[in-house]
């Protein structure tokens, strides 16, 4: 009989741990998607220490949750991202960037973009604009693990109740709203789990099914090119961002954490793309040498000056991988009891390493307002307020994915008067601080 | 604060006469519509935020209890809702932490406002709903430890005695926070000839200007056992269509009281849902 009483005991507790039991639950909010904005939206809101009920639905959530103390002895990351001063600020703020090992991360106070066929060129300097840095390059896979760090070491200390699920959405079930009555959202997992709450978070990324669930439309434009990412080691030590564009594409070089590490983004057309990924990797180091210091007759220009031209490629440390490259915008970030943040509701190209910073700038927002609806004990579904983020953020979003796809087709183009004014433009730019210090408060998300 | 002046307070005595309009049946006729963000009742949900903020503060400030203890800013605290309607205020203080009764007389409105009230599974009990009138609840000698009345009181047929009822209803050291709209040229215009004959926002006939209650009105009725503790006006900025805290009581207005310990005008004991035992002297007002 005691056995059998212990054994029930035993097997309640097993139950109540055990975040995968079957049934229906309630949350404050689930976040679709536990990738960086996902995660950083909940560090957020955790932080605030709001006593709200949180849910994290993530199909990779084990491989991110796992601690890195015995994680394979690392090897070379290839997705990495580039942080700007203001999420730096806002990471710092969470407490996120304090997590961060100061070995993963590389920060970079110059940066250098110049133009393969008129040969003028820019180059920014922190200093000039007082900032300590440009950017920071950060692996996705250090920042990540930093997020998850924080967030269960918030969901230990404060109150609010944090509950991941290491599994997909299998289905969603919206209500209509009519008058102000919208009924919670019922999501389906896959491992059978049922999830009702007040919001729903999308950050499941450019191809979200949450946002296509909800049937908001979704405009994009395929470059018709492919990014390449590979992780390098250059001949010598380097703290500049490097951006050549070439006729088919940008091509950026990134000092990464570690000796002499880089990261190379490379895009180009699909053709070049998939001859680049299948070539070996003499061919690819000899390429990429080519793109950054080669001339037009195809001979690498070898300037013992390396504040002027990037370092020389000499290994190939992991890689190449490649995507596609799209732009996208959603015509609507909310909806009853939804809104998308980052990639779920603008994809850009990655030309200038925005991204994942338009991505925290919507958390930052978001988590803003929603402690700000905490304070007044609104609900956090109420479309009212939703609508407060779609206003702040969708301008800014819209302006900067305008600006990179207008650089894009700037440098693109091979027309010869738009490659004239393109060159004078930026020999221009070069030597006119102000407009110089303008673009790069645009690009370190200085301008609120 | 101006001295009370004994005209207005004769005037409230007065207010009896106006014609009565039914305003119960008013209120019935827009209830399906009290949570709707482009409904009538919208000014009021935008109003909503701020007005939460003023009274959660002064909850906070004037109702001490163990913050350490609490995970929400305003558990333990029970709160009556006079004139609840949708219950546009009571579901958010609930999810403050505060347990909310709210009353109305419309039965439309509690309807609406029990429907929304279950579509939060989180709000579970703390929000509940009566359809009565403040008399039942002073019959049934209940006492809150604070008491919302919130654009209300511009509706009832004769203020003077609504107040006097609604004061019987704070438990002592309590809380009594009214808001209404001054009877005054801007809130006039803007109240009434804007926000129902141009903009169209409010249904027209929603407020009667003679009707409207000012701020020394309000004070002449309850100076007698209670204490201002604060008030504040609300001013709506339409180029940002938000609403901000003003000192300005011109058009729309919030005033904190405070009971004053042992109340000579309910005399025999009262069942109380105050949880509080605090027998500090009224605080001062501040400026």
């Amino acid at each position: 009989m005691s056995f059998w009483l212990r054994r029930s005991v035993q097997l309640w507790h097993q139950r109540t741990l055990c975040s995968a039991l079957t049934g229906t639950k309630s949350y404050d909010i689930v976040i679709v998607g536990g990738g960086l904005v996902g995660a950083a939206v909940c560090a957020g809101v955790a932080q605030s220490g709001s006593p709200c009920k949180i849910a994290i639905v993530e199909p990779n959530l084990q491989k991110f949750l796992s601690n890195s103390v015995e994680q394979e002895e690392r090897s070379f990351p290839l997705r990495t991202s580039t942080i700007n001063p203001a999420s730096q600020r806002w990471l710092k703020k969470l407490k996120i960037w304090e997590l961060l090992d100061s070995q993963e991360i590389a920060s970079f106070s110059r940066m250098k973009v110049w133009d393969s066929r008129s040969g003028s060129s820019i180059v920014f300097h922190s200093s000039e604009v007082g900032l300590e840095s440009l950017g920071s390059v950060v692996a996705n896979d250090d920042l990540l693990r930093a997020c998850y760090r924080r967030i269960q070491r918030s969901a230990m200390s404060k109150q609010s109740k944090i509950d991941f699920f290491d599994s997909g959405v299998d289905t969603f079930q919206w209500s209509s709203s009519h008058r102000g009555f919208t009924e919670w959202p019922v999501l389906t997992l896959k491992d059978g789990n049922e999830l009702h709450c007040r919001l729903v978070i999308a950050a499941d990324g450019s191809n979200s099914p949450t946002r296509k669930s909800a049937n908001i439309p979704w405009f994009s434009h395929y470059y018709q090119q492919r990014a390449i990412v590979v992780t390098v080691r250059t001949e010598k030590l380097h703290r500049t961002a490097w951006q050549r564009f070439l006729s088919t594409g940008p091509i950026a070089l990134l000092p990464m954490a570690g000796l002499n590490v880089s990261n190379v983004v490379w895009s180009t057309t699909e053709l070049e793309a998939s001859i680049l990924s299948s070539a070996t990797k003499e061919a690819l180091i000899d390429e990429l040498n080519k793109a950054f210091l080669g001339v037009a007759n195809d001979t690498i220009l070898k300037k013992a000056d390396s504040e002027e031209y990037p370092p020389v490629i000499s290994e190939i440390l992991k890689g190449p991988a490649s995507f596609p490259l799209v732009l996208g915008h959603a015509t609507e970030y909310v909806k009853e009891r939804l809104v998308l943040v980052g990639d779920a509701a603008h994809s850009v190209h990655p030309l200038a390493g925005q991204g994942v910073n338009l991505g925290f700038a919507d958390a930052r927002c978001l988590v803003e307002i929603l402690e700000n609806a905490r304070m007044t004990g609104r609900d956090f579904g109420e479309i009212s307020l939703l609508l407060q983020y779609q206003l702040r953020r969708l301008p800014k979003n819209l302006l900067m994915l305008s600006s990179l796809h207008g650089l894009e087709t700037i440098f693109s183009s091979s027309l010869g008067p738009v490659s004239f004014i393109r060159g004078l433009g930026m020999s221009l730019l070069g030597g006119f601080i102000p407009a110089k210090k303008a673009i790069i408060d645009f690009a370190s998300g200085k301008i609120e | 604060m101006k001295a009370i002046s004994w005209s207005s307070g004769k005037r409230i005595l007065k207010l009896g006469y106006y014609r009565y309009v039914s305003e119960v049946a008013k209120f019935n006729k827009h209830a399906k519509e009290w949570w709707s963000p482009t409904g009538p009742v919208a000014p009021l949900l935008r109003f909503n935020p701020a007005r939460i903020a003023v009274i959660r503060a002064a909850i906070e400030t004037y109702i001490s209890s163990s913050k350490e203890l609490q995970q929400l800013p305003l558990q333990g605290i029970s709160i009556l809702d006079v004139g609840c309607g949708g219950g546009i205020l009571c579901e958010p203080l609930g999810r403050l932490g505060a347990s909310v009764l709210g009353i109305d007389e419309a039965q439309d409105a509690i309807e609406t406002a029990r429907k929304h009230v279950s579509l939060d599974p989180f709000l579970g009990t703390s929000v509940k709903y009566r359809l009565c009138s403040l008399s039942d609840l002073v019959s049934e000698q209940l006492q809150f430890d604070c008491v919302t009345c919130l654009e209300v009181i511009e509706h009832v047929e004769n203020p003077q005695l609504f107040l006097d009822t609604l004061k019987q209803t704070v438990r002592p050291q309590g809380l009594l926070i009214i808001s209404t709209i001054n009877r005054t040229f801007f809130s006039w215009l803007s109240a009434i000839f804007m926000a129902e004959n141009i903009l169209g926002w409010i249904p027209k006939g929603t407020h009667q200007w003679q009707k409207l209650v000012r701020p020394e009105e309000i004070t002449w009725c309850l100076s007698n056992d209670m204490k201002l503790l604060s008030s504040v006006g609300f001013a709506f900025h339409p180029f940002d269509n938000t609403i901000r805290l003003t000192r300005n009581l011109g058009v729309n207005y919030l005033m904190v009281w405070k009971k004053c310990s042992g109340n000579q005008s309910i005399g025999e004991p009262v069942k109380s849902y105050a949880v509080h035992e605090d027998n500090k002297e009224c605080p001062k007002r501040e400026h």
